[in-house]
């Protein structure tokens, strides 16, 4: 006892004390990265997204996601190595996914699309909601039963999920549903965000193809894909730039008097500009989503020259059937309101949400063709459709 | 003319009071007495056609007071019960006023003669002075009075009065006992009005009805036999 | 009748109702000027925009707020009275449940059933959530006319009526848990209450049913008088309070069922007019308290529906929001207040 006393009454040992915490302080994760034993042969650093990066190592990958609002603020690692290895000292915290990805389970539609780019749509044994699903090949499979309905707009249903025993589970949000993510998460599932949506261009978007990609190995299937996908959208754009009358354009359609707007910097404010339109909420960037009065909307809109994506419309009479004074709008007259539900099953499954964000390039030449018409005579629209 | 023809009375399947027979005239103050609970107030509804009789009928001027439209026997019976005279912002005057809903159009505006009387009742009661005061802000005892001048107003032939001097100051309840007196006579109505004041009620009232301990029934026409019976 | 500080307070409340209706049409989300709107209101506009926001979508809901106002706190005063509760509001009877259930089966309901090609082309439009809010209402409020013929305890009819709201509010909680993103944005605005979506037809219909919802309540007036001592005492007095009941809750219905069918469930209007009446004109003749709060409960929405509309900002909030702002803690300091009401 009086033994302790002395030590504590000696100064010396606080100060061996004080080292101690700092040398510990300094092994936090910040300084583990530049203590590291492994080194990337590899760093993906994407050209347009910002929700991720992706390290490759020998014998494994990191995959970090960041806040694609703030890219300061990490979200949470994924670390895929082979299944029965040992995990990878440097990154005690990322979640582990294990190689061979043979099942996952997609709980967004998305998810479903970029799959199908990557020709893997057959690793889907689960989705949420089959019946917004347009993907034949996984409509085929929820016809028979192999790929399970695995929740709906009610929550998840975590015992199937973990009865299903997928490698992955792609989610979208962990705040879905009733938060089962944290559940699924403590029963042992790896769940892998992918933040798609947060991206506001629209080749950012399909750059999570190298997320997807780098779980079954098709890294460099990804790549050439992107690379197409990136000349032929980056072509594309220059041709709309050639284009000397800007075509104003506005979007959405309101509930009660509130009308949502695309925020400037968003998917659809970006793929607007980029097919050479001037969409009307350009320069407004206050909030991700713009809560608009009508009487603004309609101020500013009356004599707009486009209006895209008006909801679930599908004829001009949706439209009016909404509202007389929709009627009032130049769009409306001259029968100029495009929706991207061309490719629409009769449950509500959408390829634009699905195919259409693997590829940005041919959702922008849709855009052009209306816009600018001249500029690609003769073509055949893939997502959007004229409302007649 | 009130007849009660062998009525029994009660609550569902409970008998307080049977075989009351009983015939009054107008001009007649009857003080209805016995002790609490013995089912003073219950005979007094089942005469004002709150609830139904048990058996046997209740005789208005020969018609049966349960066969009678609530609007008509608003005009022929008033009740004054012990409830509690708490409207917000409602003056003296216009709770006394209610008593004369029947004459008021639709728009609550009552013709002048009516009005006047409103004016004449809160006289006599000595309420002229709280007339435009708030009910709720006057004395208890006050408010019984304002919901005495509400039957009184009503100028129906049969006013029944369930304990309406409870609340009184001494010099209040003979002001209240001479009144209803008076207006009996003068005005050939029947007052029925239960009460504990036995010295007053022997004073003012012309028959008693009298219910003992034991549940019996009588009707009295002097002090002496009122006191045998209630061994007074 | 009417002292003379009621008339200078019904004067005073009549230039606030045309302040109100001005207010509407002058003040929005975009900011027209002044002169402008004159000219517009003439007819001479010249801008078709312009003239369009004004006299289409301001004028319409302008209005109706008004007389939704003027409908909630006149069904909010007459439930008030009837069951002798001063947090009665018009919806006591379960009847803004109803609707919401309507409306939830509507626009949510379709994992449940969907309406095939005609019938959902007029369903999904303007007239289909308020006739769906109607059908809805109605349904509740026959259920609750029912009950009242064999409940002749006012007190009990409350809680039935409240009961039924809870339980109808339950389904509702059903669908909304299994409705998809979009359908439950557009249920949960919708019980947000607006007025600046009507069109002058749904304007039309809204007057004409409230008019007679009007026209029974004011041959309630004198009923009412005699019911604030209770249902006893009004009977006494020559009052039929079972056909009266009846009628009563017959003018709540339309009156509080219209302003909902077209502009969703108006929160605290038809609760705290009344009281505020009350306060201002100290008076318990339902006469006097039926015109102020017809005129009142007009002012009062009338205005909330310009706060709404977040003049000068290109943002709008749903109607709702402001009410409850003003209404809670004004009805707290009501029942801290004054503890004995009605």
């Amino acid at each position: 006892m009086g033994y302790f006393i002395s030590i504590l009454s000696n100064k010396r040992f606080y100060c061996w004390l004080l080292l101690g915490f700092s040398v510990l302080a300094a092994c936090d994760n910040q300084s583990a990265l530049k203590q590291r034993h492994c080194h990337p042969t590899k760093t993906y650093y994407p050209k347009y997204a910002k929700g991720f990066w992706i390290e490759y190592f020998n014998g494994f990958k990191v995959i970090h996601l960041r806040d694609a609002y703030d890219t300061t603020k990490a979200i949470e690692d994924y670390v895929i190595y082979p299944k029965g290895k040992k995990k990878p000292a440097d990154f005690p915290n990322a979640v582990a996914v294990f190689t061979p990805v043979q099942k996952n389970i997609c709980l967004s539609t998305t998810h479903v699309g970029l799959l199908e780019i990557l020709g893997i749509t057959d690793s889907i044994s689960g989705v949420v909601d089959g019946k917004r699903v347009y993907n034949k090949n996984v409509l085929r499979k929820l016809a028979s039963g192999e790929v399970k309905v695995v929740g709906n707009e009610a929550g998840m249903n975590n015992e199937l999920i973990f009865s299903m025993q997928p490698s992955v589970v792609l989610a979208y949000s962990f705040n879905e549903g009733n938060s089962s993510i944290p559940k699924l998460k403590s029963l042992g599932m790896s769940v892998m965000l992918i933040n798609d949506y947060n991206e506001r261009e629209p080749l950012a978007r399909a750059e999570w193809l190298k997320v997807l990609a780098s779980l079954y190995n098709l890294d460099d299937k990804a790549d050439s894909i992107l690379n197409d996908a990136e000349a032929a959208y980056n072509s594309l754009k220059t041709l709309a730039a050639t284009a000397v009358k800007k075509p104003t354009v506005f979007c959405n359609m309101p509930w009660n008097d509130v009308w949502y707007m695309p925020s400037g910097d968003s998917y659809f404010s970006n793929f607007i500009t980029d097919a050479g339109g001037d969409f009307l909420w350009r320069n407004n960037t206050s909030q991700r989503v713009l809560n608009l009065d009508y009487e603004v909307v309609y101020a500013k809109a009356a004599k707009a020259d486009f209006l895209l994506n008006p909801n679930e419309a599908n004829t001009l009479k949706d439209i009016s059937a909404q509202g007389k004074r929709f009627e009032n709008f130049e769009v409306f007259k001259q029968k100029k309101i495009y929706n991207n539900n061309l490719q629409q099953t009769a449950t509500g499954g959408n390829d634009f949400w699905e195919s259409g964000v693997a590829q940005p390039h041919l959702v922008l030449k849709d855009l052009i063709s209306i816009f600018h018409p001249e500029l690609i005579p003769n073509h055949q629209p893939i997502y959007y459709k004229q409302l007649q | 003319m009130l007849q009660l023809k062998n009525i029994q009375v009660g609550y569902g399947k409970k008998t307080l009071l049977q075989n009351i027979h009983a015939n009054i005239a107008a001009g007649n103050f009857v003080g209805v007495l016995g002790i609490n609970g013995i089912g003073k107030s219950t005979l007094l509804k089942t005469i004002a056609g709150l609830i139904h009789a048990q058996s046997g009928s209740v005789m208005l001027n020969e018609k049966a007071v349960q066969q009678i439209s609530i609007t008509d026997k608003s005009a022929l019976i008033s009740v004054a019960g012990t409830e509690r005279a708490e409207i917000l912002y409602m003056t003296v005057r216009e709770f006394v006023a209610m008593g004369k809903m029947r004459f008021s159009n639709s728009f609550n505006i009552l013709p002048i003669e009516h009005f006047n009387h409103v004016e004449q009742v809160m006289q006599a009661l000595q309420l002229a002075h709280l007339a435009s005061k708030y009910i709720g802000e006057i004395s208890d005892g006050e408010k019984q009075k304002a919901v005495i001048a509400r039957a009184v107003a009503q100028d129906t032939p049969l006013m029944i009065l369930d304990e309406p001097t409870a609340f009184l100051d001494f010099r209040n309840k003979r002001i209240v006992f001479e009144y209803l007196a008076s207006l009996a006579k003068t005005k050939q109505k029947i007052i029925l009005a239960s009460t504990h004041d036995l010295e007053l009620s022997f004073e003012h009232c012309s028959n008693w009805w009298v219910i003992d301990e034991s549940r019996n029934f009588a009707v009295c026409n002097d002090a002496q036999e009122v006191k045998e019976i209630l061994k007074y | 009748m009417f002292s003379s500080r009621h008339i200078l307070l019904f004067v005073v409340l009549a230039v606030l109702l045309c302040a109100a209706f001005v207010a509407q049409l002058f003040l929005g989300s975009v900011s027209v000027p002044a002169a402008e709107v004159f000219t517009i209101l003439l007819g001479k506009g010249k801008d078709e925009i312009l003239s369009r926001i004004i006299l289409e979508n301001r004028l319409p809901g302008a209005v109706g707020a008004l007389i939704a106002g003027s409908a909630l706190a006149l069904s909010g005063l007459m439930m008030q009275i009837l069951f002798r509760n001063p947090v009665a509001g018009p919806y006591v009877l379960g009847m803004s449940a109803g609707a919401n259930l309507g409306v939830a089966l509507l626009l949510m309901g379709s994992s449940f059933f969907s309406f095939s090609g005609i019938l959902s082309k007029f369903f999904y439009s303007e007239w289909g959530i308020a006739l769906a809010a109607a059908i809805g209402s109605s349904a509740v409020f026959l259920l609750v006319l029912l009950v009242a013929k064999r409940i002749t305890q006012s007190v009990s009819l409350l809680i039935v009526g409240l009961m039924l709201g809870s339980a109808i509010s339950a389904v509702v909680e059903l669908l909304q848990t299994f409705a998809g993103k979009d359908e439950l944005k557009q249920f949960v605005l919708w019980t947000f209450a607006s007025f600046r979506h009507l069109t002058p037809q749904q304007v039309w219909v809204m007057a004409i049913c409230c008019g007679f919802g009007f026209a029974l309540s004011i041959k309630m007036m004198k009923p009412l008088q005699a019911l604030q001592g209770g249902e006893n005492f009004a009977q006494t007095v020559g009052i039929d309070t079972r056909r009266a009941k009846q009628t009563i809750i017959i003018a709540t219905g339309i009156l509080a069922g219209t302003v909902t069918a077209f502009c969703g469930p108006v929160a605290f209007i038809g609760l705290a007019v009344p009281h505020l009446c009350r306060m201002i004109f100290k008076t318990a003749n339902t006469v006097t308290l039926t015109f102020a709060c017809v005129l009142l409960g007009a002012v009062v929405c009338g205005f909330c529906n310009v706060a709404a509309s977040m003049p000068g900002s290109e943002y709008a909030l749903p109607v709702n929001v402001i009410t409850s702002i003003l209404g809670a803690p004004f009805v707290v300091y009501i029942i801290i207040k004054q503890p004995k009401t009605v």
